[in-house]
């Protein structure tokens, strides 16, 4: 394997998902199982990552949590990307009135602080797992859509697409069969990248409260109870704070790796 | 006649800082007019920057002209984007990349609904016997081939649709010398088989020669010249044309 950053970012990730997807059966415990007589056990053979202050096992609300975490972070980053790839498509290939359009609200929600504008919005509606998913990807996709629009630009002028026109195929298939595959490769870079984007917003958000609401685990409301416990139970930190570093930086990594890989 | 061009212009504006001042503009087609015979093979020849590739878009409906008309025959052109085609100077820049061969050249042949689904094969066979290449070529992509066979890919696609007219845009200067002279025998072969009418764009008198009945030659966006290819390569009245034959013979 030549291209390592791609191959360890894609082992990482692999290696989250999986948890992710088996949680149920490698779960040593009901993730919302309260045990009143081990309340703040440190890791031990019994809790391998210890307990919260409710007594519930560190380890399996932080498998649980992979699972929310990581959706949240594909889903909401598939939001983007369509939204992304549709409107900078649109603009790219319309030019003109179109464009102006499409570009200028692009700036208006880039004036939003993006973070704020969530946190309002939640505060608004409930913050559901849906919710939070929904908002994230409304609110990331304008750098989608610039990174396509500016593909699709200097596509079009190429011969290729010239040659489309002349032999009468439609804007749709022109877009759909031609453009986007060809501007794919950067955007798929942004996109993996804006996936560990999301799952900081959401950590973040759930740390303030306004994320997945408990007794639901993500790995950023585990540190809501860590918060109030950092001086006596430093493993309700640590580990999902790993669990987060490790998966962002997996993420990252598979960007670079692609983007070395592409050129 | 197939198609007669009237007076076009064609000015491309040049835009200065953010508010898009028009700062000036460039003439690059100043008043062009002429016809095409049906059967016929044109040659336009000029020197790079005399507006040839302008005309070619203009023809084709890849860009509008400032002014002027372009006008085809009712009778022979129905489907403007059936019954005219192009064929541009790179290859290397002609074929969708992330496409098999397959894939490139039944598009025209979906899109204006000549064979149907059980026969696109059969009628992809038929092209690229056509332009002299085999089966082995359909599953794979561009990138795979040299200039000469993405050429003859080309070549394929603009004659899927069975077309009345080809502009071919330069369509050898990009070739090694030896393909050349094979590409413009094929181009001749496929006029007479499927009885085609040519605009033949080049900045090479010699080739020009090798291909057309009429020559126009243009310098800064105007014809110059404009007469019997035989006639033009005995006798050249304008002076332009004199340097541009003793350039092709050099």
């Amino acid at each position: 394997m030549r291209n390592k950053l791609l191959f360890t970012g894609l082992i990482i990730i692999l290696f989250f998902s999986i948890i992710a997807i088996l949680a149920p059966l490698i779960s040593p415990y009901n993730p919302s199982e309260i045990d009143a007589d081990s309340l703040l056990v440190p890791p031990s053979p019994r809790h391998l990552l210890g307990t919260d202050s409710l007594g519930r096992d560190i380890l399996s609300r932080m498998i649980y949590g992979a699972r929310i975490s990581l959706s949240i972070g594909f889903i909401a980053v598939g939001i983007a990307l369509a939204i992304g790839l549709v409107l900078g498509a649109l603009a790219g290939f319309y030019g003109g009135l179109i464009d102006a359009l499409i570009m200028r609200f692009v700036d208006i929600m880039l004036c939003f602080p993006t973070f704020f504008l969530i946190l309002a919005v939640v505060a608004i509606l409930e913050p559901s797992i849906f919710n939070i998913m929904v908002i994230i990807g409304l609110t990331s996709w304008m750098g989608t859509a610039r990174l396509v629009r500016a593909e699709i630009l200097s596509l079009k002028e190429r011969e290729f697409i010239q040659a489309e026109i002349a032999i009468g195929a439609s804007d749709f298939r022109i877009i759909t069969r031609h453009l986007i595959p060809n501007a794919l490769g950067p955007v798929l870079v942004s996109a993996i990248l804006g996936i560990a984007g999301a799952i900081l917003l959401e950590s973040g958000l759930s740390f303030l409260g306004l994320g997945v609401q408990p007794p639901t685990a993500s790995w950023g409301n585990i540190l809501i109870e860590a918060k109030s416990t950092l001086g006596v139970a430093w493993w309700i930190t640590i580990f999902p704070g790993l669990a987060i570093l490790i998966t962002i930086l997996g993420f990252n990594l598979i960007a670079e790796g692609l983007k070395e890989k592409l050129g | 006649m197939i198609l007669e061009v009237k007076n076009i212009h064609k000015d491309f504006v040049i835009e200065r800082g953010i508010l898009k001042r028009e700062a000036g503009s460039v003439r690059a087609l100043d008043g062009v007019s002429f016809r095409v015979e049906e059967f016929s093979s044109l040659g336009i020849a000029g020197e790079s920057g005399s507006g040839k590739t302008t005309l070619a878009k203009i023809i084709l409906k890849l860009m509008p002209p400032t002014s002027g008309e372009i006008i085809f025959d009712r009778a022979q052109v129905v489907n403007f984007r059936k019954d005219v085609q192009i064929i541009f100077q790179n290859p290397y820049n002609s074929l969708s990349p992330k496409m098999r061969i397959f894939d490139i050249l039944t598009e025209p042949l979906i899109i204006h609904k000549i064979a149907p689904k059980n026969l696109l094969k059969d009628k992809v066979m038929d092209l690229l016997r056509f332009v002299g290449l085999d089966e082995s070529v359909l599953d794979r992509l561009p990138i795979e081939f040299s200039g000469g066979q993405r050429q003859r890919i080309c070549i394929a696609r603009a004659l899927a649709s069975e077309p009345k007219l080809i502009v071919l845009d330069e369509p050898i200067s990009s070739l090694d010398l030896t393909i050349q002279a094979q590409m413009l025998d094929l181009f001749l072969e496929l006029k007479t088989k499927l009885k085609l009418t040519y605009i033949f764009i080049s900045h090479n008198l010699a080739v020009v020669k090798h291909i057309a009945d009429r020559v126009l030659i243009m310098q800064n966006g105007r014809i110059v010249e404009e007469g019997k290819a035989v006639d033009i390569f005995r006798a050249p009245q304008n002076p332009y044309t004199v340097a541009l034959l003793n350039a092709a013979k050099s």
